[in-house]
């Protein structure tokens, strides 16, 4: 019984001294020390979300983002139901697949975008989905902060976000689904109206402060304005799913189907801005 | 060299197994919380020092693997595992409705004190993701199952808890 409660005590004292480590933690969380103590155990947990990230490469989700493997396609029926070989054309179609991305991004980085990188995402927070991703790519690899993001869709490119930290092997990416994010945009099709286009994490993206004599459409399609030299200019957005006008009725304001579906994010570009 | 072992494979093992479901069924928001859980069985089977030092450790990993406040999860986890261990003698463990509510308890508590801490630390607004709501129940319902099986684990490698 003693030794039970000297047991509890030393441990009371040792949660104690946890709970302060804890809060300096948290209250000095964009210090210089605090970030090398997250660098280190980043690099603990990096290479399973790698692993997770190459498992669900070729997820089922991602089928409408990536077209492109017709001769792997082809030979499932051949393999029957023989479970190694479906093994082998499994991981031919991850293959073939992340091979069609990065020869996607590939051909962006030739004629768009020559300081493009491509990076896989390999975290994201369930409580914050429609906020931030991790990334594999950090300041080694030439990534900066407020670098933007983009990722492929369908044929062409679309806005992902921006790198708000950069650590030496891997970055933090805040979505444009953020309800801090907000990008100077304008509509395209239309009479080029200015607006712009902020999150509300959800999937929904809302294109704000459009005058109320707009001419702005549903199906319209958003693209970045380049304003403000935040992002690069002409990067789609979305398209206008619905108009309505602002809770203080002063302007309109248009509710966006996002250009990238965020949940299946799994390869992206980083425009470096910076050599 | 034994007891280290077991202890580094299960923090391996648990972490991988929280990773996944964050990562696989994380985008619903239905996930449920294995560390806790887990954190929870060394607790009150071990007692305080084991659950928060485990919490600890543990909840550093998450956090620099969920992009969150490096430090808040370490702490909810290390309080859950303290918590658990103080109670280490009023509960009967071994009882799976045990099991279930008190994981209920403290996971209702954890996500009452990680949206306030969230507030207070975080920079900007984050709304409360409301499907995390659910996440008590999920802890709830697969606390017997994941006691059960930490405890075939332990037995695995020979490290039960002795009774003192």
């Amino acid at each position: 019984m003693d030794w039970e409660l000297y047991e509890q005590q030393r441990a009371t004292l040792v949660f104690i001294g946890v709970a302060f480590v804890c809060f300096l933690l948290l209250a000095f969380q964009r210090s210089s020390a605090v970030q090398h103590i997250k660098a280190f155990f980043v690099g603990c947990t990096f290479p399973t979300q790698r692993l997770f990230s190459q498992m669900t490469a070729a997820s089922p989700a991602e089928k409408n983002v990536v077209s492109a493997t017709p001769l792997v396609d082809s030979l499932v029926p051949s393999v029957g139901t023989v479970d190694m070989h479906a093994e082998q054309s499994r991981a031919l179609r991850v293959l073939a697949e992340e091979n069609a991305r990065l020869n996607e991004l590939l051909e962006l980085k030739r004629d768009r975008w020559p300081r493009l990188i491509s990076a896989h995402v390999v975290g994201r927070d369930p409580q914050k989905w429609f906020q931030e991703v991790l990334l594999d790519k950090g300041q080694e690899d030439g990534v900066h902060m407020e670098d933007p993001v983009i990722a492929m869709a369908g044929s062409r490119e679309a806005l992902v976000g921006r790198i708000v930290e950069a650590g030496t092997h891997s970055s933090r990416v805040m979505l444009i689904h953020d309800s801090l994010s907000s990008v100077a945009a304008v509509v395209s099709g239309s009479k080029g109206e200015d607006g712009v286009v902020e999150g509300s994490n959800s999937h929904d993206l809302y294109l704000r402060y459009l005058s109320r004599d707009s001419q702005v459409k549903i199906g319209d399609l958003v693209v970045t304005s380049g304003l403000g030299k935040m992002f690069p200019e002409g990067v789609p957005i979305g398209w206008v799913q619905e108009m309505g006008l602002d809770p203080r009725q002063l302007f309109l304001q248009a509710r966006l189907r996002p250009a990238i579906v965020s949940h299946p994010l799994r390869l992206v570009g980083i425009l470096v801005k910076h050599e | 060299m034994k007891t280290a072992v077991f202890y580094l494979l299960t923090i391996v093992l648990v972490l991988w197994v929280q990773m996944a479901g964050d990562y696989f069924v994380g985008a619903s928001g239905f996930s449920g919380n294995t560390v806790l859980v887990v954190v929870l069985y060394f607790g009150l089977s071990r007692g305080p020092m084991t659950g928060e030092m485990l919490g600890l450790l543990w909840g550093l990993l998450i956090d620099a693997s969920s992009l969150g406040l490096l430090g808040l999860h370490a702490l909810l986890y290390a309080g859950a595992g303290y918590l658990a261990g103080m109670l280490r003698r009023q509960l009967d463990e071994k009882k799976a409705w045990t099991q279930a509510i008190f994981s209920i308890g403290v996971s209702l508590l954890y996500v009452l004190v990680y949206f306030i801490a969230d507030r207070i630390f975080s920079f900007g607004p984050h709304p409360v993701s409301w499907p995390m709501i659910a996440q008590p129940l999920i802890n709830g319902a697969m606390a017997p199952l994941f006691f059960w099986f930490m405890q075939q684990w332990s037995q695995l490698w020979d490290m039960l808890p002795q009774e003192r």
